[in-house]
């Protein structure tokens, strides 16, 4: 009996299982794995030539990609430290926000989230017209307020185009970390928060001793997905500074790098798939041991409610 | 109890400044659509007083708004049909069945969304 019921069941589980597992493996781990492999060729535009070993890894870190790599993995060590650093921290107030607030909670929560399922494309044009030096608004208001010497080229000059690249960032993304802590805030038991408050603590007591060590688990999420994001940052940069992270470079990240190196572009000429796969193995080792590294150590910290 | 009101005033003017944050920039959009690109240039931020729906009337034909739409509303519904019978089962062996290898195969898919999308988009 004990015997058919587990044949039944094997039979159910690879049934069920065998098809998702296809499509993974068909559309993700086989690509993977082949432009991986790409990494120890040598290659003529899209042709692909003789088993080079490790060449195209020694070329990746010797003149002229070396600089190239590190000015773009600074970009993304910012990208990522700047991003967790406000707009987690702005997610998370908002959240408390959401959290304390009775009275439009609905109307908020829809406004906060809404950002995030525009189309970035959208708002990255969106924002390249408001911070245009010419027209944009965002000048106009800065002049218009008596300050017309912090009225910049936002996205044109060396300085500010990372800057402003993070804030449209922060700007279009903020609510998912809001939206995250929101529900984890509203899976702690209240009794806990009602208990503090009749012992005689204060609101901020409250937050920092029960309410942000209980949010631990919505932060390792947010965390890894900021680090995992912010190492694979292209399509905002992509939208705005083009592929080769104008102006001069300062917006360049890895991904675009290995766009560039495996498509080729306009101005940086032709491609070399060999050093854009070598490329693609650092990043995904980066992200991957990263990832792995970084939940496994926050994870440890979490507490159980 | 004090306290508690203007803790909550604190908070709801945050929401509130947010709310202008996020709709001021989605407002502006919006007028801008309804304007002829010349004046828009003129004037930037005047108000489309004078609505030139023409604009939506180009998205469509000069733009091909439609074909792109179709094209847009084959992928979601195809991955959506897709997504929801492949991982609907998966999911619920994972969940509801033990046997061996459970756990790796769970493991296998999770290190799936771990591998940077450019590499599987890859040069094919």
């Amino acid at each position: 009996m004990a015997s058919a019921l587990r044949r039944e069941q094997n039979r159910t589980t690879s049934a069920l299982l065998i098809p998702a597992l296809a499509v993974i493996v068909i559309f993700t781990t086989i690509p993977a794995v082949t432009t991986l492999s790409y990494a120890f060729f040598g290659w003529e535009g899209f042709q692909r030539n003789t088993f080079v070993g490790l060449e195209n890894f020694k070329k990746l870190f010797t003149y002229p990609y070396i600089d190239q790599l590190l000015a773009a993995l600074r970009h993304n060590t910012i990208a990522f430290v700047v991003i967790m650093t406000f707009q987690t921290s702005l997610g998370l107030l908002l959240a408390y926000a959401m959290f304390r607030v009775k009275r439009g909670l609905r109307l908020y929560r829809v406004v906060v989230f809404l950002p995030v399922i525009f189309s970035l494309v959208v708002v990255g044009y969106l924002w390249q017209a408001l911070l245009d030096p010419y027209y944009g608004p965002v000048n106009q208001i800065i002049t218009g307020l008596g300050f017309p010497e912090f009225a910049k080229p936002w996205l044109g000059d060396t300085a500010t185009a990372l800057p402003s690249l993070m804030f449209i960032n922060l700007w279009r993304w903020v609510g998912f970390p809001a939206i995250v802590f929101l529900a984890g805030l509203n899976a702690i038991n209240t009794e806990y928060i009602e208990a503090a408050r009749i012992d005689g603590a204060s609101e901020s007591q409250i937050f920092r001793k029960i309410i942000f060590p209980l949010l631990a688990p919505s932060l390792t999420i947010i965390t890894v997905l900021t680090f995992i994001g912010a190492y694979e940052w292209f399509d905002l940069p992509f939208v705005l500074g083009g592929s080769n992270g104008s102006p001069a470079g300062a917006t360049d990240t890895l991904a675009l790098m290995f766009y560039r190196l495996s498509f080729g572009s306009i101005d940086s000429g032709a491609n070399n798939v060999g050093v854009g796969s070598a490329l693609g193995v650092l990043i995904f080792t980066l992200v991957g041991l990263g990832a792995a590294l970084g939940s496994a150590l926050l994870r440890r910290r979490e507490v159980e409610q | 109890m004090i306290r508690v009101m203007s803790s909550r005033v604190f908070f709801q003017t945050i929401l509130i400044i947010n709310l202008l944050l996020v709709l001021l920039p989605v407002f502006f959009l919006f007028n801008s659509s309804l304007r002829e690109s010349n004046e828009f240039a003129r004037t930037p931020f005047a108000l489309a007083r004078d609505p030139y729906w023409e604009n939506y009337q180009r998205v469509w034909s000069e733009g091909e708004f439609g074909s792109y739409f179709i094209n847009s509303f084959i992928i979601t519904i195809g991955s959506l049909i897709l997504i929801l019978i492949l991982a609907l089962g998966a999911g619920f062996v994972l969940g509801r069945y033990s046997f061996r290898g459970n756990n790796l195969i769970f493991g296998f898919i999770l290190t799936g969304m771990l591998i940077p999308l450019i590499l599987a988009r890859g040069i094919h």
